[in-house]
């Protein structure tokens, strides 16, 4: 009897043997993973310098500040092209640093802020009036500007002014369109 | 002489239940020892899915396709002659439906369920709220790679107010060889 069990039992190891690689074999299942993804409303973007300074203002001269990029992007594929501007948004003294950068025309430095690059090209323009730094263009890509440039001519007559900060908030605008 | 032969036979079925016991014995440890080896396939199983697809930018009322991708597996398990193919979303509540970020979030799903179509699956878009079928277990196993996988992802007026962001799921792909 005792010898029955032990043959039993060896005789199970044996199929258990013969049967254990067929079924490491069998299960072999593989995988790989996707993601799909899409998403809802569409992003138009501008990047622009976010404080340009000039000076401080010494002497009676002019003060440049050059080679500003503006970049635009979008990820709605209607819009084809992209043209830019850029204003002073005050009301008065449109395009004038005033004393910390309120519409305040008795404080402000007797010379307009003049802006270049883009298709301005490199001759400096008041912004005492919107600016078009580019027309339509295409592709969208296009319309990024590598070149902006700002100057602020001094004048002997500003330095004698109330001390402290001039400045002005210029507003790029970037317009897509299909 | 009958006696002779019977006591012959008695010798001969105890030797050969001796030898029978030796064979088991070293059958099992045969199994003892070969057991972690058997553990660690020694042969390679993969497939190759699409990293990432995108659709859209959802902007307007209507049906986002991308069609023409490829799955494809292999073995150098020359045991394995078939190989078969499924395709799943693995979320187990809003399965089927693209979901903002990726997560299980219902309040933030897509209208409508992702469609899939390619294999087996033929030329009809079905949604991947179940499993899917891509190729039944084919012999060879090289057939079992599929060339016109697609998806699509019909888009509701109702997609367009919802929550702005990336809506998107994770669609898991599963090849099983078999000998």
């Amino acid at each position: 009897m005792k010898n029955k069990i032990l043959v039993l039992g060896l005789v199970l190891a044996l199929v258990a043997v013969m049967v254990m690689p067929m079924a490491v074999s069998a299960a072999n299942p593989t995988s790989g993973n996707t993601t799909v993804q899409g998403s809802i409303g569409v992003t138009y973007t501008i990047n622009v310098p976010t404080t340009i300074i000039l000076g401080p203002f010494t002497t009676a001269q002019a003060y440049a500040a050059t080679g500003k990029s503006i970049t635009v992007s979008t990820n709605d594929p209607t819009q084809t092209t992209c043209g830019i501007t850029v204003a002073d948004s005050k009301t008065a003294s449109k395009g004038f640093l005033t004393l910390a950068g309120a519409d305040d025309a008795a404080k402000e430095l007797t010379n307009a802020l003049t802006v270049a690059g883009g298709d301005l090209g490199a001759n400096y323009f008041p912004l005492s009036t919107d600016r078009t730094l580019k027309v339509s263009t295409t592709p969208i890509a296009s319309a990024n500007i590598a070149d902006f440039a700002v100057s602020q001519t001094i004048t002997s007559g500003d330095l004698t002014k109330a001390a402290g900060t001039y400045s002005l908030s210029m507003t790029f605008t970037a317009t897509f369109s299909p | 002489m009958g006696l002779a032969f019977a006591s012959s036979l008695k010798l001969v079925v105890r030797e050969m239940r001796k030898l029978f016991i030796f064979v088991a014995i070293g059958a099992l440890l045969g199994l003892l020892t070969t057991s972690p080896v058997m553990a660690a396939d020694p042969y390679t199983y993969t497939i190759t899915v699409p990293g990432t697809i995108t659709l859209g930018p959802f902007i307007a009322a209507q049906a986002y396709s991308l069609t023409g991708q490829s799955i494809t597996v292999s073995t150098d398990d020359p045991n394995q002659t078939t190989c078969g193919i499924t395709v799943s979303d693995s979320k187990t509540a809003s399965k089927g439906f693209l979901t903002l970020a990726g997560e299980d979030d219902i309040a933030k799903e897509l209208t409508n369920p992702l469609m899939v179509k390619g294999g087996d699956l033929g030329a009809n878009y079905q949604s991947l709220i179940t499993d899917r079928t891509l190729k039944v277990p084919t012999t060879p196993k090289a057939n079992a790679n599929i060339a016109d996988f697609g998806v699509s992802q019909t888009i509701a007026s109702g997609d367009l107010i919802k929550t702005v962001g990336t809506y998107s799921l994770i669609m898991t792909f599963t090849a099983t060889f078999s000998p």
